[in-house]
């Protein structure tokens, strides 16, 4: 009855063991193909007014060092053509240009945690880098049906002294190919505030790629649709491209 | 004994016809007085349960809070002239009041009218009464008076603001907050540009810029300042239903007069007690005509069917007394009605003259047969008299079972409707045969006296072709069933798919200005008029309900007491900041301004101007379509290079002599500067703020009558009436933080609760109690179940049929489904009990006689109905439809599937 006892205990820490390590490996690799070195894409974003009206802007972007660096143009409506954000340090240090000023400004660190204009996007969400490995605790949570793929489940537990943007998400990612397909983000009182919805998920030089990104505030009742245009990883960043400098160009 | 009980009341017709017309004049003038009792409420919480929650919390803010029972002018027109209307309007409306059309005393109908914040309360606590985080935004912005400080701190404010826009913009009231801002800047900048071009400024404008960039405006104006909104608090509430007319009536008369000074000016009224108004007034308005209409529609089919005009105008007679015996009866156990039972008498209408179409029917033949009067009226009505109280005890029962649901908008409807039915049926074998002999003996005399010893012409009045259509159908039962099983399978599929219409708004009357001025103020103002209450019994409770309420996800505003009683922590943490601008101002000298000051007054002026582009930039970016809108009026629309505005209109000013510009320039900063000073230092008063120190109007406002019982509003984010699902998740959410939450949207969800739950339980025991009550008529199982097929099978038609059409359940609809159970029983009942009269192969005769019988009926109950098609409140003419298709689904699967089943029954007689 002992040896039995010692036994089930054995199975049972080796299987919690095994299954920490599977939520770890899946991190990784999701942050892996999430962080390429570089990239380069065109996309639209739309989003929906305070008067109840949908709004579309089209708009270049590039990131560089696995996400650490961004730079957004904006290119369609005309009224915006020109003005820029350029994050650095994974969305640290924001910056802005407004063509019709000329004047280049810099936002406060703290802007990261806030909506990039008007979506339910901020700033921390739409930077990439190895967040969910060094900011969070992943528990794998088993496999489920999402967005039509078989996915592995995995809770992400926020490591509180890190100041992980938040305090609980739980993400669904492809098992064919380790593609993240959906992400409930939650706050502090467990309330489930934000889902990312990724779709239309395309192999593009070898990165699984969501061309379409939907972003639900359930707090606020709002969604945010991203649309990629067109997508390169194989760009290589000018020189001092990601500065105060080239953000005016 | 219901042989002998219809035998007696022939008798007393033919025999004691006088006698009867006293009784009947009696009875008719008792029950007449009594229904003049009878009153309307139009509050949708009158439907509820009498012990629901939110009703007794609804009941008890309407009757504790003079601010939940409103009246609201909205004007529109040019800024100026809405303002100067408001001015004139408000002293106008708190006088004495006429109503209009009506000879009365003039009464005082209005308690106060608010159409300003409270301006003189913010000017002397403002500080106080704002956040920590804005007041160590802002505070640099009241530090230096001066012209150029003043321009440079603003710019900074500005900068910093900016440099985190999104959790400051981000909410509908930081949104505001910030088109306040830019409103009071382009106020000032307006005074400045006036001065600047004229060399002068009045000292009222100059001081009227300066509350605007300290205080807001003053007006409840909408954000384009195209309409401004007075609240107009009533001597009444809504529970004093005559007054609510009047009062309403009174106001808008004294609008409509004022409107004739204002060509520009256009006005209406809505809120809570002119919709209450419009739905009693407009909800009937229709109706009137459109019953007289249906009258005289149902007399020409009478006299077209009878071919005498003396048959329509006694069953419209019987009707119309046995319709003032069921209001007196309904004046005794339900004195006041709510928004369905009102619809009663329409009900009542199309159901009362079927009894004397089965009377006269009936009647007619037996004359049309030779027998003299008395054997005439004890065989038609022993004929007809059985269907007749069979079926209108069935659906009396029917509607009674309806009573056993909890909410008052079923179990008032059924008991109403079932006293009613009763009131009339009693008086179609009490007063219908009185009225039958009276005119039989007239008509035997008038030929007795022409010395005729002719009879009168007895006419065979039957339906012969519908006799003729019942037989072939019940010689192919067999094809006639397999028809009616796939056209019902069809229906069947179709009525799974309808869909329930859950926005309230669909039901109320279209274009009335109570309602579409709902539209204007939610397009101009952002402001929904459908919030929930929650009831506080202190203020820390509801300072806590309203920190609560801004958390949960479907709420997008909260209005409570604590705007302007902060707590005695808030105001502790905000007096070190407040005390900190009251010595900054305190120390700083008004410099006058130089020549040398000019180039830094240029450039802080185009660097206000391009941190308005920029927030505007932003605004655009960030969807914050309030604050973009202020800002193109501003500095123009973000294409525009050389836009024509304020800015640079200033610019050009700054090009004139220097001499002159420095001149107006300290004409303007003398203007304003030491009201400036004079005004910061008095909303830097840092005493105590508790109940006792705040207005009588802002207590009305939140505060109960007696002051221990504070509202708190609170507004959702999103439509509930497109949205049911919100609408559920909205009320869930006011259930989380507390018990009491009411208001329409809470009222109108535990509606669509109870009434499903009840309409469903109502359903079920009425289809028992028709079963059991016709097992005791017919005593046999299956002659009962088959009285009762038709009905089963029409009401699958008339879902089926709305579907089709488009149609759409909705909460007031869904009562037809109920009321269907009872009325489109007694079909089946005529039929059947004559099928068992006439014996066997009998299709031809039954239908030719009681089949005409059903079809009038049916067509007269459908042209009653048809008055409530025209009613202006959509909600009764959505029933009207529901209720039309119902009993006309139920007339055709009387005629089709009954005939078959004889044709089946009597086939297997035979055989056996």
């Amino acid at each position: 009855m002992i040896n039995k006892t010692i036994l089930a205990l054995i199975v049972c820490v080796s299987t919690a063991y095994s299954q920490d390590e599977l939520a770890v490996k899946i991190i990784k690799t999701v942050t892996e193909i999430m962080s390429p070195e570089n990239m380069k894409s065109i996309g639209t974003q739309t989003i929906t007014t305070s008067s109840g009206k949908q709004r579309t802007f089209e708009f270049e972007s590039y990131t560089g060092g696995k996400g650490e660096s961004s730079l957004t143009r904006y290119t369609k409506p005309a009224s915006i053509r020109g003005q820029a954000f350029l994050t650095l340090n994974n969305a640290n240090d924001i910056w802005t240009y407004f063509p019709r000023t000329k004047r280049v400004r810099k936002l406060a660190s703290h802007a990261k945690k806030q909506k990039v204009q008007g979506s339910d996007f901020t700033y921390e969400d739409m930077g990439g880098g190895d967040v969910f490995l060094k900011k969070f605790i992943p528990k794998y949570l088993g496999e489920e049906n999402k967005n039509e793929a078989l996915c592995w489940k995995v809770e992400l537990i926020g490591i509180q002294e890190e100041e992980p943007p938040y305090p609980r998400i739980i993400m669904w990612a492809r098992k064919s190919d380790y593609a993240p397909v959906y992400l409930d983000y939650y706050d502090e009182s467990g309330f489930n505030m934000k889902s990312l919805s990724l779709e239309d998920i395309k192999d593009v030089e070898g990165y699984p790629t969501a061309m379409k990104m939907i972003m639900t505030d359930h707090k606020e009742r709002s969604s945010t649709s991203m649309e990629t245009l067109e997508v390169t990883y194989k760009w290589e960043p000018p020189k001092d491209f990601f500065s105060e400098r080239n953000l005016q160009k | 004994m219901r042989e002998r009980l219809i035998k007696r009341m022939a008798n007393l017709a033919v025999n004691r016809t006088k006698l009867m017309i006293w009784i009947m004049a009696g009875v008719t003038v008792v029950l007449g007085a009594l229904s003049g009792g009878i009153s309307m409420s139009p509050k949708w919480s009158d439907m509820l349960p009498a012990g629901d929650r939110r009703t007794i919390e609804f009941d008890r803010i309407l009757e504790e809070f003079q601010s939940a029972s409103s009246i609201v002018v909205v004007a529109q027109g040019p800024e100026v002239e809405i303002k100067a209307f408001a001015e004139d309007l408000a002293p106008r409306l708190l006088k004495p009041l006429s109503v209009p059309g009506k000879d009365m005393e003039p009464h005082i109908y209005v308690r106060r009218v608010d159409y300003k914040t409270e301006v003189d309360f913010i000017k002397e606590h403002g500080f106080m009464l704002m956040k920590e985080d804005d007041l160590d935004n802002l505070k640099d912005v009241f530090q230096d008076p001066g012209l150029v400080g003043l321009l440079t701190n603003m710019n900074n404010s500005f900068e910093k603001e900016y440099i985190q826009p999104d959790e400051s913009i981000s909410s509908r009231e930081e949104e505001d907050g910030a088109v306040i801002f830019l409103n009071g800047i382009d106020s000032w900048l307006g005074e400045l540009k006036q001065t600047l071009a004229k060399g002068q400024i009045e000292p009222s404008a100059a001081e009227a810029a300066v509350d605007k960039l300290l205080l807001g405006e003053p007006y409840f104006l909408s954000y384009d300042h195209e309409a401004l909104i007075l609240n107009v608090v009533p001597t009444f509430s809504m529970v004093d239903t005559y007054l609510m007319v009047d009062g309403t009536d009174a106001v808008q008369g004294v609008v409509t007069e004022l409107l004739k000074s204002y060509p520009n000016v256009q006005a209406g009224l809505t809120g809570s007690i002119p919709l209450g108004r419009d739905e009693m007034v407009y909800g009937t308005q229709g109706i009137g005509l459109s019953m007289i209409l249906s009258f005289i529609a149902i007399g020409a089919l009478l006299f077209m069917a009878f071919k005498m005009w003396v048959a329509p105008l006694l069953a419209l007679l019987n009707l119309f007394i046995g319709l003032i015996w069921a209001a007196g009866l309904v004046a005794i156990f339900v004195p006041v009605l709510n928004i369905m039972t009102a619809m009663f008498i329409v009900i009542l209408l199309g159901l009362g003259i079927d009894f004397s179409i089965h009377v006269i029917s009936t009647f007619t033949e037996m004359r049309g047969k030779g027998l003299p009067l008395s054997e005439a009226m004890e065989a038609g009505l022993l004929k007809s008299g059985k269907g007749v109280s069979t079926g209108a005890l069935t659906t009396a029962v029917a509607f009674l079972a309806l009573m056993i649901g909890d909410s008052r908008a079923m179990s008032e409807m059924g008991l109403v409707t079932a006293i009613g039915l009763i009131a009339v049926m009693i008086s179609s074998f009490v007063v219908l045969p009185t009225f039958l002999a009276i005119r039989e003996k007239r008509l035997d005399k008038r030929l007795a006296l022409k010395g005729s010893n002719i009879q009168q012409k007895k006419s065979d009045l039957t339906f012969k072709s519908m006799g003729r259509a019942a037989a072939i159908l019940q010689n192919h039962p067999w094809k006639t069933l397999l028809g009616l099983v796939v056209l019902t399978g069809l229906f069947f599929v179709s009525a799974k798919r309808i869909s329930f219409n859950y926005n309230y708004m669909d039901l109320e009357p279209e274009g009335i200005p109570s309602i579409t001025l709902q539209d204007t103020v939610q397009d101009k103002f952002d402001l929904s008029m459908d919030f929930a209450y929650l009831v506080a019994e202190s203020v820390d409770e509801a300072r806590e309900l309203t920190r609560k309420a801004k958390t949960l996800p479907s709420v997008a505003s909260v209005d409570d007491i604590s705007t302007y009683l902060p707590s005695l922590e808030q105001q502790a943490r905000r007096r070190p900041h407040i005390e900190e601008v009251r010595k900054m101002i305190s120390a700083k000298q008004i410099k006058r301004i130089d020549q040398k000051d000019l180039p830094t007054l240029v450039s802080e002026l185009e660097r206000l101007e391009m941190n308005i582009m920029e927030f505007q930039s932003m605004s655009f970016l960030g969807g914050q379509d309030k604050i973009f809108n202020r800002a193109k009026k501003i500095v123009g629309g973000m294409e525009e290079t050389s836009a024509n505005t304020i800015f640079t209109k200033i610019y050009e000013l700054f090009k004139q002599d220097k001499a002159q510009l420095v001149n107006r320039l300290n004409i303007f900063q003398e203007a304003y500067a030491d009201y400036f000073r004079s005004s910061v230092l008095k909303m830097a008063g840092t005493d105590t703020l508790t109940l006792e120190t705040l207005p009588e109007s802002v207590l009305d406002r939140y505060a109960s009558r007696d002051r221990t019982l504070f509202l708190t509003t609170v507004l959702p984010s999103g439509n509930i009436w497109q949205d049911f699902q919100f609408l559920a998740t909205f009320t869930d959410d006011l259930d989380t933080i507390s018990n009491r939450s009411t208001g329409m949207p809470p009222v109108f969800r535990a509606l669509m609760d109870v009434v499903a739950r009840d309409g469903k339980n109502a359903a079920l025991l009425t289809i028992v109690l028709v079963y059991i009550l016709l097992l005791i008529d017919f005593k046999h199982f299956g002659i009962a179940l088959l009285a009762m097929l038709p009905l089963a099978t029409g009401a699958i038609w008339m879902v089926g049929i709305m579907d089709l059409l488009g149609l759409q359940l909705d909460v007031v609809n869904v009562m037809a489904l109920p009321l269907i159970l009872g009325i489109g029983i007694d079909d089946g009942v005529h039929i059947v009990h004559r099928w068992r009269l006439e014996g066997a192969r009998s299709a031809s005769t039954v239908f030719a006689s009681t089949g005409k019988a059903v079809l009038l009926t049916s067509v007269t109950t459908m042209l009653a109905f048809g008055s409530m098609m025209f009613s202006a409140y959509r909600g009764y003419a959505s029933l009207s439809y529901a209720l039309i298709i119902g009993v006309g689904a139920c007339f055709f699967t009387t005629v089709i599937l009954l005939p078959a089943i004889m044709g089946i029954a009597d086939r297997e007689k035979e055989k056996a």
